[in-house]
Parts: C-alpha cells; structure tokens; sequence
C-alpha cells in the first residue's frame, strides 16, 4: 500500500477518535438571575458544564475593561455555586451597555466565560470599586479540551466530521473536473476517471448532508430547515446525479464520454456560484456566517485546528484513494466486456 | 429546421394555459406568488423553445449541419433565437397575468430589465443543456433533469431581482447585478468552450 494511504488512514483515525473522545473545556451553562438585586452580597446562582466547583476558585464579573471579583461562593453541587458579589458600588462611568460577562477560572486556569450574563443597568455610574484590567489571579490556561461555546457544547464535535466532507468532496469533484478537461481537450476515450471521481465526491457530499442534518437536529431542532447552505448543497447533489443519469442515456461510448465529461466541466463550474456566493448574500443560522461560530479566523481555535486541519487532509487523500480503486473497477468492466466481444466473434 | 408558424403559437398557448392553471387555482396571487409563478412557468416554456429548436437535429441533419456551420456562431444564433423567444413569452406571460390578476410591479423599467437579464442567463443555459440532450435517447426528460439544478442559482436572482422591482427602490440599489453578471459570464465562457466539443457530434 502507497505511503500516503497509509496517511489517510491515519489521520482519520487519529480526527475520528480525537473528535469524540477530547473533552470539552468549561463552560458557563446559566447565571440567574439575570438582573440581581443591589446589595452588599448579591447572590447569583451559576450552572456550570464539566466544573467541579471547589473552594480555590475564583469569580469575577466583567465589564470592558474591568472586573470585580466574588466575595465569596457557596458550593451546591459540583456543577452548581450560589456567587456572591458586592452589587452596592457603582459601576464604571463609562459603561454604556451594562451587561457584564461571568468568568470562572478554577484552581488551574482553566476560564469558562459567559458573555451579557447579568444585567447591571440599575446601577449607579461612577467612580468605581471595579479594577481595571485583567486581576493577576486570572491566567487562563490552555488544555487539550474543546472551547465551549453556548449553543453548540458537544455538537462542536461535528467540525471534524462535516466540514472536512465538504472540503473532500470539492477538492475531488475539481479533480473529475480537471479530468474532464484533459479527456476534452486530448480526445480521450475512457471517461472512466471522471466517473469513479465524481461517484465518490457525490457520496462525500451525501454524507457531508447527513452529518449536517443530524448536527442540524441537535442545534436547530430540524432534520432539514431550508438553510440557504443546505438546500445549495442538495441542489449540488442534484446536479451529480444529472450526471449520472445523462450518462446513462447514451448508448454510443465514445459519444457518451465526451458528453459527460462537458457536462461534468459545466456542472462543477455551477458549483462555484451555488455554494459559495448564494450563501454569503444571505444571512443564515449556519455556523459561519452572520455572527455564528465557525471558521476562521476567530473561530477556530488553536486545540481545534490541530485535529481539523489533519482531519482535510486524510478525507481528500481518502476520497483519492477510494475514486482510484473504483476507477480499476471501472477499467477492469470493460476489460471483460472487451473480451467477451472478441471472445463472441 | 423547418418552423411552421403553429409552433410558435403553440408555445405561447403552452404558457398561457400553465398561467392559467396557475391562477386559477390560487385566487388571490400574492406578490411572492405571482412572481414564482412568472419565473417557473418562463422557465418551463424556455425549456419546451430550446428543445424544439435543436430537436429538429437528430439524425441524418446532423452531418450536413456540422459541415455547414462553424460551433460558435451557431450556438449564438441559436442563444439569440432562444432569447427572442423568451422575451417574447415573458412579455406574454406578464400582459395574462396582468388581464387576470394585475401585476405588483412598480418599478416597471427595472423589471423589464430584470426580465431581459434573468432571459439572457436563462437561454444561454437551455442552449447548452439542449444541445447536450439532443444526444441521448430520452429526450425531453433528459433536457428538465439536466437543466433544473444547474438553472437554480439564476433562478434564485432573478426572483429576488423581481421582487426588488415590486418595491419602489432605484436601480442602483440592486447588489446582485453583478453576481448576476458574473454568474453569466462564467457559465458563459464555459458553455460557448465546451460547445465547440459538442458540436463534432
């Protein structure tokens, strides 16, 4: 076996396990009430996800630049702690959106953070008992775990599995293109290249919309929700299919190559309109546009692009590796075919 | 390429009567109605123009025409009569539905040019996938399925052109013209390359 299958195999082992079996880090699951009362020891009772609140942590309220710490906090159950600030002070002058953010950092450094938690606009403004700047005993650590991000907690798994589909399933369908092309442009006869590549991209794209349905159904409640992005991609599918149909249609092999490989070149050429300017008009709940979570530059973090960008890489060199052995399949077919012609004359 | 003048009233009477259905059985047309409406039966009859006209190269015709014609100026000439066509249709397919239901246009000039341009993307796409379906055995079936989802992305601009036509914002305010554009000339400079393949057959 060729040392780049070797490579793929691993990899996807390697993006599978490490998808399913890391961690996620700390998060924040709820704070309330959100609108405390003022007092010298406001309680605020915080829900935690994969905490195990203990005596040593801290908590600090956050708003821009400064921060308050708890006074103290109460342990209800390893993922639930009754916090208690001193609300009595007012908070800094130039606050315009009083909504502060909660951070936990535990023993260790690890920070779950909750963004707009609790809504101080009944305060005072002024001169303030909040400190400016990030307090010394707030250093978050980093740890082989997944960032925890409100909506999507464990289903941020699915990164490693849906995306990469996508990114395979282009890069071989541009692979059948590019055969197309050669076939067109040499006047080849055997177009069975563009077919075993194409089937394997329209399977990757068949499971890039399976993992993203069932993604969809955890997050958005809904197998299919007419999502700019998903129908795009269903409609891409449908273009293969086409393709494969028109394949069928024709008797004549020569002609029959020819034909598909011109379609083949017009269909992935469509493709690039489809799924990737018709979705940036819209705003959509799809992870990666509007204001969501997904890829790029803030969203992907470091812990993340350590098994995903790998995880690209062995789904292509997989997709190569299957449209190969379908591609001898192929050949092999009209091989016999070739034989039992002669063999009947 | 013989045409009797029936033809052409048939294709009119095709999308005339697909209008007719249409209305009938939705009373009241809202503007998102309507303008599906529009869009999907041009889009039908467009397909029905361009199959006809290259239906009528199967065979033996196919030879003498490819020694006759050059590639790339009979794809124009068969763009352009598709294109005629389709305007035609659409102009025809507005006035019935204007007769029977009105029409929530305001901004009459943008949808004339919204119409011309979604029939500019939408002709040299039925061009295309007509002539590849001449080649296969089934026909007319092979031409819809071919088409439907490689059409979608105009499709899709010019509904949303259309329904910025039924609100009275300046010309000018239409960010998709050139993805429009774009869209087009992508699909254009690949349909006229690949032509140039086809037409050996």
């Amino acid at each position: 076996m060729q040392w780049w299958k070797w490579i793929s195999a691993v990899l996807i082992i390697y993006s599978v396990a490490a998808g399913l079996l890391i961690p996620l880090n700390l998060g924040i699951l709820s704070v309330h009430p959100v609108t405390p009362e003022i007092a010298d020891r406001s309680a605020l009772i915080v829900t935690g996800y994969n905490t195990g609140f203990e005596e040593e942590d801290d908590f600090f309220l956050k708003l821009g630049d400064h921060y308050l710490k708890a006074m103290d906090h109460e342990i209800i159950a390893p993922s639930k702690a009754r916090v208690y600030f001193n609300l009595e002070g007012p908070i800094p002058e130039d606050t315009k959106e009083a909504y502060a953010t909660l951070i936990y950092s535990d023993r260790s450094g690890l920070t779950g953070i909750m963004p707009d938690a609790v809504n101080l606009n009944h305060l005072p403004r002024g001169g303030s008992v909040w400190i400016e700047g990030p307090p010394i005993m707030l250093e978050p650590r980093w740890a082989l775990k997944f960032p925890y991000r409100s909506i999507l907690e464990e289903t941020i798994r699915n990164t490693y599995y849906h995306v990469p589909l996508w990114f395979a399933m282009i890069a071989i369908l541009a692979i059948a293109c590019i055969y197309s092309i050669n076939i067109l442009r040499k006047d080849l006869k055997d177009d069975s290249s563009v077919v075993a590549y194409s089937l394997t991209g329209l399977i990757f794209g068949i499971l890039g919309l399976l993992t993203g349905a069932i993604w969809a159904k955890f997050t958005w409640n809904a197998w299919w929700s007419w999502d700019i992005k998903q129908t795009m991609a269903a409609i891409a599918i449908f273009i293969y299919i086409a393709y494969f149909v028109l394949r069928y249609s024709i008797d004549d092999p020569d002609k029959r190559s020819r034909i598909a490989s011109a379609y083949n070149i017009f269909a992935f050429l469509t493709l690039i309109p489809l799924l990737f300017i018709i979705p940036r008009m819209q705003a959509s709940l799809h992870p990666g546009s509007g204001g969501n979570p997904a890829m790029g530059g803030e969203d992907l973090d470091n812990t993340m692009r350590l098994i995903f960008y790998p995880a690209v890489l062995g789904w292509i060199l997989l997709g190569i590796w299957l449209s190969q052995i379908n591609y001898r399949l192929q050949r092999v077919k009209k091989w016999i075919q070739l034989q039992k012609y002669y063999a009947a004359k | 390429m013989r045409r009797s003048p029936w033809d052409l009233f048939a294709l009119v009477m095709y999308s005339v009567s697909a209008v007719f259905i249409s209305v009938v059985i939705t009373r009241r047309l809202e503007p998102e109605l309507w303008n599906a409406i529009f869009w999907i039966i041009l889009l039908f009859a467009g397909i029905q123009i361009s199959y006809r006209g290259v239906s009528g190269e199967a065979g033996e015709n196919r030879l003498y025409h490819y020694q006759l014609f050059e590639a790339v100026p009979y794809f124009t000439g068969r763009f352009l009569i598709n294109l005629l066509l389709l305007v035609f249709i659409a102009a025809i397919q507005f006035l019935v539905l204007f007769f029977m239901e009105g029409s929530p246009v305001v901004d009459h000039s943008a949808f004339i040019l919204v119409v011309i341009a979604g029939s500019t993307g939408l002709a040299w796409t039925l061009t295309f996938t007509g002539a590849l379906s001449i080649h296969s055995d089934q026909g007319g079936l092979i031409m819809a399925l071919l088409s439907f989802p490689v059409i979608i992305p105009v499709l899709i601009l010019c509904v949303r052109m259309t329904a910025k036509t039924f609100m009275d914002s300046p010309l000018v305010s239409y960010d998709e013209w050139p993805l429009l554009a774009g869209a087009l000339l992508l699909q254009g400079a690949v349909g006229l390359g690949l032509f140039n393949y086809l037409w050996r057959d």
